[in-house]
């Protein structure tokens, strides 16, 4: 059987692009069991297929099985909703390329499985968010590029050589005699007399096409891969300006459309402080933060790592903290805005992973700078939510918060207005209310439980009476710290009124509060551990088997230690969730969290006084140093990779997926109005282009009419001029690629086209022509050497000596013929054979003459 | 396939011949699908997937616009070829740009049979509705290069075919536009009838009647064969001695006698190519039978040699070639019969009376009809002074009817191909 060359290396390269395809569709999916297959199968189908040939689907066979690929998707369509609907869809088109690809290939085949890997990657778009999916999505352009590349190549070499085109295979005996009667009849009718009499009447004329190509053609070599690369680099930059350019509409949300996004743990509205510490080992990303500065526009670094403010909780019940108030479930959309005099104002600018919940985290106190509808504030709870169904989204949003002056986070969180830039949540009617409320729940959730439960939590209550009474050597160290804070905040008074930590006595409750958080943090008789060890009494709270016993905890036992102790005094305390710290990325100018960024302190409420209202004073007891060293240690891969694979995400996220109307203006539109303005600045003080203009405005006169002309020139000029750097530009590529093209010229010293086998045709058949010339056989100029050959054959012909031999030149032009046109390299029988013949035809002409 | 319609200056004319191929049809219709999926939905991963899609129609557009220009292709084809014998057009074409390769390019040559409309509508020939054509695909051409290449074919049927005008092409390099070029320049091809087998019996029926003839010859002028062969007409060149002046004063042109036994008898060859006014495949069977008869006749001829060789065809256009014997002469005759055309009306007395003098009364004429013949009365054609003349060649005349089988056993024409043939038609895949 004659064996065709299969274009394997096309089939190898359908393949990867539908492979990588399905892997960009498990991307999105989050799902990679699928792609894995896929991949697998693919890698099967060219071999065992394309290259072996030992299956091959016919069609009938291939239609059986793509209906059973619909029965499986349908099968697999459990609900109705979209999401389900683009999976299904991306699974059938996965399905249908495996039975494509299992089937011999023409060229219908390789359109059906570019198209359907396409399709696949389009729906793999509406799924897919992270960066990685960007990589890989350039990945598969370049190779999308290339298999058009070769599948033209292919397609032309098919149509000149239509004999490439294997033979369908066989269809098995009983799908035969199945699908017979689909088949015309036969026509079994001898032939007529007409045709006996003409034989070549009923024949096809043909014509055989041929290519005229390098034996590398259709192959994948260095040029071809540099060709698409050329290709892929320019269509590159022309999408990503297309993308940049194309319109988005103003009142569009581009940014947070993604369906079955990844799903990010963290903090629940409940926690319990035992099993936290599989979060605290989670290296997950959740939000990227960006603090700027909205006079100078420049990102802002904060001497103190940030806080995020996620979750306030307020009820505690055995290891178990969990908002008490109840959640509004119809928040109004967030319409706050800053004071007008608000100091150490900041836009804050949050990208957020999605989160399991409506939780978002943000720097507090916060303001709306422009509606956003996917934000919401929950006034109950005063805290930043999203909106009903968008948790399973990717958010970005951009939000003020002040008081952060000298770059640093405040520490006090206003909570009724004072004088007239206050910023509060609740009016005035609730303030009475809530402070009953604090009090009753401190009173209801601390001693309650005391008088239930005397032997747990009565510890607390009389290690803090202790701590309070007795002063400590850490609680020297308390006093040191304040007499510095005090110095500090002296200062600070001037400046911002509403700083009120010097009005506060030192020995009121704010000292108290610092005392117990100096206690926690600064004693050294704590040690910061993610693990925990199992309770032995389960009727032990785990607070206070933490103070006693085991004197080791994450964040959310020092919290909550913090928390119960102060509760314990009568300071209404609550514990705050969030994050803390953060990666701060020197290339990007922004802090990256993580899962092991999570993080709880205690906002402890400190009154002043029944005229003004009082404040919540932030508190964090756990030891700063050995939460940053377990961070550290969390943080995988060396520094300078994660901030440069942090900073592209960072840039994909801000302009890719959350290029929208407003991020268009400020980075493409209002810079090219603001250069163009500078430009028009620049030109007007230029004495020469005064001149110049004075020149053509009395030339043309035209001076009245001035100012009106004015503009028009300008524009000319800078047409002019970017008419010019085109040219100049286009220039320089053709200056480079000529200076290219001539060094590669040099190396294949000129023998660039013509390759061996031709040679060594075009050496017998010069041959030909000298034996054929001393014995007074000229070719013509007007003759083609197959012309030629066939006179001259048909002059030996005539003669009685030379009729054996006169078929030889013919013979040798047609071999002649194969390579220099078919490219068919001659093998070593040819070789001996034309030599022969060559000495064959010598010989005879010698003797005729 | 749809075309931009913008006919206005040399724009218009570069977008006419500016096409999409189906599947860059596809193409844009899943970038239009990607466009409005990504409007409705406003997802920007989706934006860049169709901003992704553009650039490669556009270098498709830019490429291909660009690929065809500074181009110059010239044809080489043979003068004409046998039916059923495979031949070769070799195309060049020659790159006149300065800096850039062309790459890509494809050359389509098509090749029509100008074919009686009688015969078109009488019966299916292979390939009626798919027009041949010719096609060559350049992967390259390196500026200030010139390129050869060719594509063969076989063709069936004996005739006219018109080449060109050839079409260049290029979808270079996704395949996704396609822009085309036309060269308006035609050459002309003709295909010989197909040559069959003369049989040994054929020539085992001419020696007998070449000793039949002798032997009257002698018993009718006495004389020795080698001496005097007959008489013939005058040629530039022949000794005045050889002159027979009492015929040439009777038939008032100069007529030498020939003394030397040629090697080959000399040899006319008269076809009537004669249809009914309704024919039937058959008859333009039999046409095609006799002409090709005729053609092989006149190759064994000139390979003989040595001898007079004419072809007459008696038809409406009627034809008369006669010289001694060479490969110019035959590829003349070759030319006559390839485009000699079946005909209802024909009269051979009056082919007769306007050629037959030219015959030489010691011509063969072998008459290849598909047609019985009622020889006309001589003196209803000639002259009386020719009648001798005519009576000589009604002498030496075989007259084979094709319809009536006189070929079958002279001449075999078979369907069987030179391996060249087979080997090309089982490339093509027929």
């Amino acid at each position: 059987m004659l064996m065709h060359p299969r274009p394997i290396i096309l089939h190898f390269s359908m393949a990867l692009l539908v492979a990588l395809g399905a892997i960009l569709m498990g991307l999105g999916e989050h799902e990679m069991v699928l792609p894995l297959v896929i991949t697998l199968l693919a890698a099967t189908a060219v071999y065992v297929t394309d290259y072996k040939g030992w299956i091959r689907l016919s069609n009938p066979m291939a239609n059986v099985a793509a209906l059973i690929a619909v029965g499986i998707a349908i099968w697999q369509l459990e609900t109705l909703d979209r999401e389900t609907w683009l999976l299904t869809i991306s699974h059938l088109l996965a399905y249908w390329q495996v039975v494509l690809l299992f089937q011999e290939k023409q060229v219908r085949h390789y359109w059906l499985l570019f198209t359907s890997s396409l399709l696949q990657v389009t729906v793999a778009c509406a799924l897919n968010l992270e960066i990685w999916f960007g990589f890989l999505l350039a990945i598969y352009y370049f190779l999308a590029l290339l298999c058009l590349l070769l599948f033209l190549q292919w397609r032309e070499q098919l149509a000149v050589q239509p004999e490439l085109q294997e033979a369908s295979p066989a269809m098995p005996q009983w799908m035969k005699r199945t699908f017979s009667f689909f088949r015309p009849s036969s026509n079994s009718d001898p032939s007529p007399l007409w045709q006996t009499i003409w034989p070549l009447a009923r024949q096809r004329s043909v014509v055989q096409g041929s290519l005229f190509a390098g034996p590398h053609y259709g192959k994948i070599t260095r040029m071809v891969l540099l060709r698409a690369g050329t290709f892929w680099t320019f269509a590159l930059g022309c999408a990503l300006l297309l993308f940049f350019l194309s319109p988005r509409a103003e009142d569009g949300d581009w940014n947070v459309k993604s369906e079955m996004a990844q799903k990010v743990s963290g903090f629940n509205s409940e926690i319990d402080v035992n099993t936290v510490g599989t979060i605290l080992s989670n290296p997950t990303e959740v939000l990227d933060l960006r603090l700027i500065d909205p006079e100078t526009k420049e990102s802002i670094r904060l001497l103190e790592p940030p806080r995020l403010r996620g979750e306030i909780l307020t009820r505690y019940r055995s290891g178990r903290w969990s908002p008490y108030m109840p959640t509004d479930p119809n928040p109004p959309e967030l319409q706050h805005r800053p004071p007008g005099n608000a100091k150490g104002l900041l836009i804050q600018e949050i990208d957020i992973h999605p989160t399991q919940d409506e939780h978002l985290y943000a720097c507090y106190p916060l303001g709306r700078i422009k509606a956003n509808r996917y934000l919401r504030f929950d006034e109950t709870q005063k805290l930043l939510r999203r909106q009903e169904n968008t948790n399973n989204q990717k958010l970005q949003f951009r939000l003020y918060c002040w008081g952060y002056e000298y770059s640093r986070q405040p520490s006090r969180m206003p909570n009724y207005r004072v004088r007239r830039f206050y910023y509060d949540f609740i009016n005035l009617e609730e303030r009475k209310l809530e402070r009953q409320q604090f009090h009753h729940l401190t009173q209801y959730h601390l001693f309650q439980r005391r008088r239930e439960q005397s032997n747990s939590l009565s510890y607390i209550q009389e290690l803090t009476e202790e701590l309070v009474d007795t002063p400590l050597p850490h609680l020297e160290r308390l006093k040191s710290f304040r007499q510095q804070g005090g110095n500090r905040d002296e200062e600070e008074d001037q400046e911002f009124a509403f700083n009120m930590y010097e009005r506060v006595p030192a020995d009121d409750v704010e000292t108290v509060a610092f005392t117990l958080q100096s206690y926690l943090r600064d004693s050294g008789e704590f040690r910061y551990s993610v693990t925990t060890r199992p309770a032995q009494d389960r009727n032990i709270d785990p607070i206070v088997r933490f103070l006693r016993d085991d004197k080791q905890g994450h964040c959310e036992f020092y919290a909550s230690a913090l928390a119960l102790m102060l509760r314990s005094q009568g300071i209404p305390a609550r514990v705050v969730t969030g994050f803390s710290g953060g990666e701060w990325n020197d290339l990007g100018k922004f802090y990256k969290f993580r899962q092991y960024h999570a993080h709880a302190w205690v906002e402890a409420y400190i009154p002043q006084g029944e005229e003004k209202p009082g404040y919540w004073l932030t508190l964090d007891a756990t030891p700063p140093d050995e939460r940053d060293l377990f961070v550290e240690e969390q943080a995988i891969g060396f520094v300078i990779w994660r901030q440069i694979t942090d900073y592209l995400d960072s840039v994909w996220s801000t302009y890719i997926m959350g290029m929208n109307a407003s991020r268009q203006y400020q980075i493409i539109y209002y810079p090219i109005r603001d250069m163009w303005v500078t430009f028009q600045v620049w030109l007007d003080r230029q004495p020469l282009w005064h001149t110049f203009t004075e020149w053509l405005l009395q030339e043309s006169g035209s001076r009245g009419r001035y100012s009106q002309i004015w503009g028009s020139l300008k524009i000319g000029v800078v047409l002019l001029i970017a008419v010019g750097l085109l040219f100049g530009m286009f220039w320089g590529i053709r200056k480079a690629y000529l200076l290219l093209r001539g060094k590669k010229r040099k190396k294949s010293n000129g023998t660039y086209r013509k390759t061996e086998a031709t040679l060594q045709a075009l050496a017998f058949y010069q041959q030909l022509e000298m034996v054929l010339k001393r014995h007074h056989f000229n070719r013509t100029t007007e003759q083609t050497p197959w012309e030629f050959a066939e006179s001259v054959k048909n002059q030996l012909a005539q003669r009685e000596e030379t009729a054996a031999v006169a078929v030889i030149p013919t013979s040798i032009v047609e071999k002649f013929y194969h390579v220099r046109f078919g490219q068919q390299a001659l093998i070593e029988t040819e070789k001996q054979q034309l030599q022969q013949e060559l000495k064959q035809l010598e010989i005879s002409l010698q003797q005729t003459a | 396939m749809k075309t931009f319609h913008l006919e206005f200056g040399r724009l218009g004319g570069f977008l006419l011949r500016l096409m999409f191929t189906r599947a860059g049809w596809w193409y844009i219709l899943m970038i239009a699908f990607i466009a409005a999926g990504a409007a409705r939905q406003q997802i920007n991963l989706m934006i860049l997937l169709w901003a992704l899609m553009i650039p490669p129609l556009v270098i498709n557009l830019w490429f291909s616009g660009s690929m065809l220009s500074k181009i110059r292709v010239t044809r080489h084809l043979p003068w004409g070829v046998c039916a059923g014998d495979p031949f070769g057009v070799e195309l060049e074409v020659t790159s006149n740009r300065r800096y850039f390769s062309v790459r890509g390019v494809s050359i389509f040559d098509p090749l029509q049979w100008e074919i009686s409309k009688s015969m078109r509508s009488l019966f299916d020939y292979p390939g009626k509705h798919t027009p041949l054509v010719g096609r060559v695909h350049f992967a390259s051409i390196p500026a200030h290069k010139t390129c050869t290449a060719s594509y063969r074919g076989v063709l069936m049927h004996r005739g006219r075919y018109r080449l060109g005008p050839m079409t260049l092409r290029t979808e270079y390099p996704f395949g996704l536009v396609r822009y085309r070029k036309v060269i308006p320049e035609t050459a002309e091809l003709l295909v010989y009838p197909q040559l069959g087998t003369i049989s040994s019996r054929w020539k085992e029926l001419q020696r007998r009647r070449q000793e039949e003839l002798s032997h009257l010859s002698q018993t009718r002028f006495g004389q020795r064969s080698g001496e005097f062969h007959s008489l013939r007409d005058y040629q530039t060149g022949d000794s005045f001695q050889w002159i027979h002046w009492k015929t040439s004063a009777r038939l008032d042109r100069l007529v030498v006698r020939q003394f030397e036994q040629p090697h080959g008898r000399d040899t006319f060859l008269l076809v009537i190519p004669w249809i009914p006014e309704n024919p039937e495949p058959i008859d333009y069977a039999y046409v095609e039978r006799a002409l090709s008869f005729t053609a092989s006749m006149a190759r064994d001829i000139t390979q003989q040699g040595s001898c007079q060789l004419g072809l007459g065809i008696a038809s409406t256009k009627p034809e008369f070639l006669l010289g001694p014997t060479s490969q110019t002469l035959l590829r003349d005759i070759f030319v006559r019969l390839a485009v000699a055309e079946a005909d209802p009306e024909f009269s051979l007395k009056e082919y007769l009376r306007k050629y037959s003098n030219r015959i030489g009364s010691n011509h063969t004429l072998i008459v290849v009809t598909t047609k019985k013949l009622h020889l006309p009365e001589l003196e209803t054609v000639a002259d009386p002074e020719d009648i001798w003349h005519l009576g000589g060649l009604y002498e030496n005349m075989v007259q084979l009817i094709v319809p009536e089988g006189d070929l079958d056993e002279l001449f075999s024409l078979d369907g069987r191909l030179s391996e060249d043939s087979n080997a090309l038609l089982t490339e093509a895949g027929v």
